[in-house]
């Protein structure tokens, strides 16, 4: 098994008859599953879609999307995942980027979507999920009549991170580093076909995608996808379906520790709460281990490496903050700016070694050059090591605004702002939350008049909703170094 | 009466506007009961509604369905703060009448 479509035929013979999705009122077995993303498959082969094309995918958790996914990995095309809060000038950027042909997607997203394809150079087809094809019963979908040669090597899928500088930068994930973490997650977290997922955290990001929606696919368990996070459907589907494994951001069981429920749900099924992309803070943990029974455990990943680490730590009371110990077959050192290791207690950049790390970025040598060497990806988080081997995250190198797990650029932010007929400049920055995460605060220099009004209704539309500023401020003049570079750091900690 | 508990409820949304979503009394200092909460008013996101939900359910110590939290819902300072008073009077009649979570 050495492609992502092998894995998905593979788990479906070993567990047709289990249930693979249940997507509302829809239960899907595995066997139903294969039929319909075949179906897909070769409904795509025949619009002509071929290996290495680009197919883009904005539709919100469920059982379309894991389709269109695995459907398009069939004909060895490479997926990029969209979330489904991109506006204009993200799609529009991210569309051009992988030069995608076909977008997937769904009727409710017509008008934005009508409207970015009509502003594309280069065409672009529009499929809808509403459309797809009722799985084909006909022997000619069986493996042995439509195969497709894909390298282990090639890109599955493309997706972003945010650099310290420029826009965001792709990742081309291969299914050799897709099937390696997804057994090594397997592998360090137990998880068997008996687990049973919540799928709350978005599977067009790494996190949602990879833990959960492919965590669970892989291991022939059951995932209950859920399009957007509502508390009470969070807690009637753990409850009513006993789900074992929840893995999603902090933000996600902090409200879930702060809300008033009618009656306390019963989350005794829960195994594992595992949160990723953001630090978890220790109040709401400490709240949610009173309130159903669990503590959360903290992992620790990046797009370019996938999963890195987790807390399975017995001694959860004493490591709350800590990301664990790597998962198997991953490798971590902390590093300090001398290229030494750096001694229990020292804090230097975490620097991962595994197969599921990608090669480099494309076309960006000099970043290649920085950031990939003596085997390792240096991740530009800073962390440190205590006696036990335990990792904990004190910071980053790179800079960019952590909004309830989303990594942003907020280079991204000041362009569009910067595009605004009265803004002379701008400058975006995290403020912390309560909640472990940090909200947008742009300071902004005028050559015109302007309110603060006008600045977040100038990018609504333009940029995802978790990316418009929470908080406006005009000043004269922006900190700079006496070489005219911004200095960030200095508005940061104001 | 209702009228003053109705200020008083927009009161402590206002406080827990500066406190759990730490937004600057400054601009908070001028909305009244028309000011919407969403778009061209405090502009407040979908992560930032639910958190201001759950300040809300804390505060008052009431329930809200998620099923309740429509964009009318945050129309105005005002349209909330009439949802929350109707809460409090079903919650102290003990007729909220609704089974689940």
């Amino acid at each position: 098994m050495k492609t992502i479509p092998e894995m998905l035929s593979f788990v479906a013979k070993q567990h047709a008859k289990r249930t693979a999705i249940v997507d509302g009122g829809k239960v899907i077995l595995y066997e139903t599953l294969e039929k319909r993303i075949r179906t897909l498959t070769l409904k795509l082969y025949r619009m002509g879609i071929r290996r290495g094309d680009r197919i883009a995918l904005l539709l919100p958790n469920g059982l379309d999307f894991v389709t269109g996914y695995f459907g398009i990995t069939g004909v060895g095309a490479i997926v990029v995942p969209m979330n489904d809060h991109y506006q204009q000038t993200e799609l529009l950027y991210f569309l051009d980027e992988c030069g995608v042909l076909l977008l997937i997607t769904s009727k409710n997203f017509a008008p934005l979507c009508n409207q970015v394809l009509s502003m594309r150079k280069s065409p672009c087809q529009l499929f809808w999920a509403e459309d797809l094809p009722e799985p084909i019963e006909s022997e000619s979908l069986s493996s042995d009549d439509f195969k497709v040669d894909i390298d282990p090597e090639a890109p599955v899928m493309y997706q972003f991170s945010s650099g310290s500088t420029g826009r965001p930068k792709r990742i081309g994930r291969t299914h050799t580093n897709l099937l390696f973490e997804l057994d090594s997650l397997i592998q360090t977290l137990g998880i068997t076909h008996e687990d049973r997922f919540l799928g709350a955290a978005p599977f067009s990001h790494v996190n949602g995608l990879m833990r959960s929606m492919m965590a669970s696919l892989r291991a022939g368990a059951t995932l209950y996808p859920l399009a957007r996070f509502d508390r009470q459907a969070v807690a009637e589907t753990i409850e009513k379906n006993r789900i074992s494994i929840f893995i999603g951001v902090p933000f996600m069981p902090s409200m879930l520790a702060k809300s008033h429920f009618r009656r306390r749900p019963d989350f005794s099924s829960l195994r594992l709460c595992v949160t990723a992309s953001a630090p978890m803070p220790q109040k709401l943990n400490q709240q949610f281990y009173e309130n159903y029974g669990i503590y959360v455990r903290q992992l620790y990943g990046s797009t370019e490496t996938g999963t890195i680490s987790v807390n399975l730590s017995p001694d959860i009371e004493r490591s709350l903050d800590s990301v664990g110990t790597p998962i198997a077959g991953v490798e971590v050192e902390v590093f300090t700016d001398d290229g030494r290791i750096a001694k229990p207690g020292e804090i230097g950049e975490c620097a991962v070694k595994s197969t599921a790390t990608i090669k480099g970025y494309d076309g960006l040598d000099e970043v290649n050059k920085e950031v990939f060497r003596g085997g390792y990806f240096f991740t530009g988080d800073l962390g440190k090591r205590d006696e036990g081997g335990l990792l904990y995250l004190v910071g980053r190198k790179k800079f960019f605004i952590n909004r309830g797990g989303y990594k942003i650029d907020p280079h991204e932010i000041e362009e569009i702002l910067e595009s605004h007929p009265g803004v002379e400049e701008a400058v975006a920055i995290g403020v912390p939350t309560p909640f472990g995460d940090e909200k947008i605060k742009v300071v902004i220099v005028l050559k015109g008049p302007c309110t603060e009004e006008e600045i977040v209704e100038y990018c609504r539309g333009k940029i995802a909703d978790f990316k418009i500023p929470s908080l406006v401020e005009f000043r004269e003049s922006l900190p700079k170094s006496p070489t005219g570079k911004i200095r960030r750091t200095l508005l940061t900690s104001e | 009466m209702e009228e003053k508990l109705s200020l008083d409820i927009e009161k402590k949304i206002i406080q827990i506007l500066i406190s759990d979503l730490e937004i600057d009394p400054a601009i908070l200092s001028t909305v009244d009961s028309n000011t919407p909460l969403l778009g061209r008013g405090i502009g407040l996101n979908s992560v930032e509604t639910l958190t201001l939900v759950a300040g809300i359910e804390e505060a008052f110590d009431i329930h809200i369905d998620d099923a309740d939290l429509t964009a009318e819902l945050f129309k105005t300072l005002g349209t909330l703060t009439e949802y929350v008073l109707q809460k409090i009077t079903e919650q102290k009649d003990g007729s909220t009448g609704e089974d689940g979570l």
